[in-house]
């Protein structure tokens, strides 16, 4: 096999290897209008990790935040984000209840329960998030939106952040999610 | 040789611009350690700060070690000494910052091993049980208050009326009737307005279903602890589907602070423990930090310490050895005032005094011998020839050997001044009455010449503990030169003034000796005491060199100065007592 050969073959294998993660994603997103405003359905299995659930036991408390950018996707020229939405929820275990509680930061909704998986999936699969005014799209344009959620402790001075390296790091930023705005 | 040193002015203000910040910047971070908000804040420029004047101090201490062993090896004047103080200093400094850090960082972890002691986490465990033991009783209790309204429903029309009566009756905080999809069907609530009943999970109402009761202890940031309770209704109604009734109860306030407060701390201690290695490694990077910036200055120190003490060494021997290739009229740098400076500038002008009184004698005793000869062959010749020759002959024969007569004498009272000069001192003290030596010596000097004004003023006693000869000496050489000054002066003024005085903690009577003449060259004012050091056309030099020596053997003090208007000043401290 020569070396140009050998270099395509790793492109190939690049790419199949790349695609076939994406599909094995269970994210998944998508807008609809409705009287006037873009909504959107997501769903984004969150899961917390062995040590963050070992974290949130020991009395931390984490931060979900869910950073949605409207983008203009244009030909020719840079892409322009439009608008952006934050969607934070605040997670946290009494150990006097031995209850875990979700709190929503922006609407202030409560939810709590005696298992994690409940609050998981609370967070898991949010419906009808107003996302952006029809006024602000120009419906002969490209628009997509993408999801970046950071999963991260609070109360842990940056510093000691930093020092992470020393050992596995609780935060955690998950796979951007994209999906388009309208078709 | 010079160790690295920092050239501009400018970057050596930088480097201690440095050293001031990070101290600052460290001091801070002590502070705002008590602070765990202002802490997080200002944490990490505080520490930029400090890594960036580690990173310039390391480079700076870096090249000056480099260029120490670079002249050491190529074996430079002065290498080897400055490298050992070097090390010396740096030791010195370096072990007990190592020690200390040794011992802080072993004090610090048994201090956080025992914070995180076993024994604190069992009790604030046990805390919590006992909290949470006396929250049962009052769910209990809300249980058993929950099932008698679920059993009291049975057969009830007016199910909004009755679940009202029994929520105050129990003053529970909502009632809620509901079936197992989750729809509800009649709810009473304590709160006023439009209200959105808490619902409970698919699970609880499972788990209601199975056990006849679930109950959770529950708490929110707006209602602080609450008691939810679920059970079943049976038989309200056999063609329906089942029912259920959910309570909500506030617990007593006390109780949910005190519950509060024990969960707080417990999940307090729990985050601590959780970030204990954390925790543990920012402190001992901090303590790093420290060390290696105290390690570094002490260093650099050190080096400029080590630099500082040997440069006037270093000149020393440098000057020596140009001594040594006959150069004897050398001057050290006065930059530097210390100690070992002055120690340096002492040894080369007792070097240069010992090598002129050689000089001296040597010439005093070569010259003097063939004197006497050349003296007394003149007059001989004067003497056989005088009556052989004619009027006009014999005029130019005894001008001739007048001459030689009188360049013998002249030469004779150079010798006998460099013998003076190399003399080694007998002195014979006894008390003298300063003052009225320098009125006969200003007396016998005013017979010759009494063209310039003398002022003369003593005051308070003039008495002095001194060798009467080397004094008279003394007067005779500083007068004899302030009138020499005078002589083309059109208005001669010679003032002397006497006086006791106390000059640090000694009793000294000063003599002050200021005239109007043209004072001394900026370039001679220096060296005005050194041989050979003169304005006028004739004489010695060796004026003020005798009277330095002879004020010094008395352990006396001198000093001259040009006059800001006109002139010079000469200021002789004479010990009283010796």
């Amino acid at each position: 096999m020569t070396k140009k050969q050998t270099l395509i073959l790793f492109f190939l294998v690049t790419m199949f290897v790349g695609k076939t993660y994406a599909q094995d994603s269970n994210n998944y997103g998508e807008s609809y209008l409705e009287q006037g405003v873009y909504y959107s359905n997501i769903r984004l299995p969150i899961s917390f990790r062995e040590d963050q659930v070992e974290a949130l036991n020991s009395g931390l408390t984490f931060e979900i935040d869910l950073r949605f950018s409207i983008v203009n996707i244009r030909s020719w020229r840079l892409d322009r984000t439009i608008g952006e939405v934050d969607q934070k929820y605040l997670v946290r275990y009494n150990a006097f209840t031995r209850r875990y509680s979700l709190l929503n930061s922006i609407t202030g909704r409560e939810l709590s329960s005696s298992s994690l998986n409940e609050i998981e999936l609370e967070i898991s699969n949010i419906e009808q998030l107003p996302l952006i005014d029809d006024s602000l799209i120009n419906i002969d344009e490209s628009y997509k939106v993408f999801l970046v959620t950071y999963v991260r402790a609070q109360n842990i001075p940056r510093w000691m952040q930093s020092l992470t390296f020393w050992r596995e790091n609780v935060d955690t930023e998950m796979e951007t999610v994209e999906w388009k705005l309208f078709e | 040789m010079e160790a690295i040193r920092i050239k501009s002015n400018s970057a050596k203000k930088i480097i201690f611009l440095l050293i001031i910040l990070s101290i600052s910047s460290l001091l801070a971070l002590m502070f705002a350690a008590d602070n765990p908000n202002e802490f997080n804040r200002m944490q990490l420029p505080l520490l930029v700060i400090n890594g960036l004047s580690l990173l310039v101090l390391f480079g700076v201490v870096t090249l000056s070690v480099k260029k120490i062993l670079m002249d050491y090896k190529k074996s430079k004047l002065g290498a080897r000494l400055r490298a050992r103080m070097a090390l010396a200093f740096s030791g010195l400094s370096v072990l007990p910052v190592l020690l200390v850090f040794i011992f802080a960082t072993d004090f610090m972890n048994k201090g956080l091993d025992i914070w995180f002691d076993a024994d604190v986490e069992g009790g604030l465990r046990n805390a919590l049980l006992l909290g949470r033991s006396a929250m049962d009783d009052q769910e209990q209790k809300r249980v058993f208050d929950t099932a008698n309204i679920a059993l009291s429903l049975n057969g009830i029309e007016d199910i909004d009326e009755q679940l009202n009566r029994s929520r105050e009756a129990i003053s529970a905080k909502q009632l809620l009737l509901l079936d197992q999809n989750l729809q509800v069907i009649a709810f009473s609530t304590e709160t006023i307005g439009l209200f959105a009943p808490q619902l409970p999970s698919l699970v609880e109402i499972n788990i209601a279903q199975t056990q006849q009761s679930w109950s959770s202890l529950d708490s929110s940031s707006s209602d602080g602890y609450t008691i939810r309770v679920l059970i079943p209704i049976l038989n309200f109604a056999s063609n329906q589907t089942p029912l259920y009734l959910q309570g909500i109860y506030a617990v007593d306030p006390r109780l949910s602070m005190m519950a509060d407060s024990v969960e707080e701390t417990y999940a307090r201690y729990g985050r601590m423990s959780f970030l204990k290695i954390p925790i543990q490694y920012s402190y001992i990077l901090t303590l790093l930090l420290v060390v290696m910036l105290a390690l570094l200055l002490a260093i650099y120190g050190a080096i400029e310490f080590a630099d500082r003490l040997v440069r006037p060494i270093e000149a020393l021997e440098k000057k020596t050895r140009s001594t040594s290739e006959s150069n004897l009229m050398f001057n050290l740098p006065r930059s530097d005032s210390d100690e070992i400076s002055a120690l340096v500038e002492s040894f080369i002008k007792a070097e240069k005094e010992a090598a002129w009184s050689d000089v001296a004698r040597r010439m005093a005793h070569e010259i003097n011998n063939p004197l006497t000869p050349i003296q007394l062959s003149a007059e001989r010749i004067k003497k056989r020839y005088a009556s052989a020759f004619k009027e006009e002959e014999l005029d130019f024969l005894n001008k001739s050997t007048d001459t030689i007569v009188n360049q013998v004498e002249v030469l004779r009272d150079m010798v006998s001044a460099f013998g003076n000069f190399a003399k080694q001192p007998q002195l014979s003290f006894e008390v003298l009455d300063l003052s009225q030596l320098i009125d006969e010596s200003l007396d016998f000097l005013s017979r010759d010449n009494d063209l310039y004004e003398v002022v003369v003023e003593h005051k308070g006693d003039a008495s002095i503990e001194a060798d009467i000869k080397r004094i008279r000496q003394v007067l005779n050489n500083v007068f004899t030169n302030t009138i020499d000054a005078l002589q083309k002066e059109n208005n001669p003024v010679i003032t002397v003034k006497t006086e006791p005085v106390i000059h640090q903690s000694t009793a000294y009577v000063v003599m002050e000796v200021k005239d109007n003449g043209h004072g001394f060259d900026s370039d001679l004012l220096d060296s005005a005491f050194e041989p050979y050091t003169t304005t006028k056309n004739k004489g010695t030099g060796l004026g003020l060199p005798i009277v330095k020596k002879i004020i010094e053997e008395h352990k006396g003090l001198i000093s001259i100065k040009n006059n800001k208007e006109k002139g010079a000043t000469l200021k002789i401290f004479f010990l009283k007592k010796q």
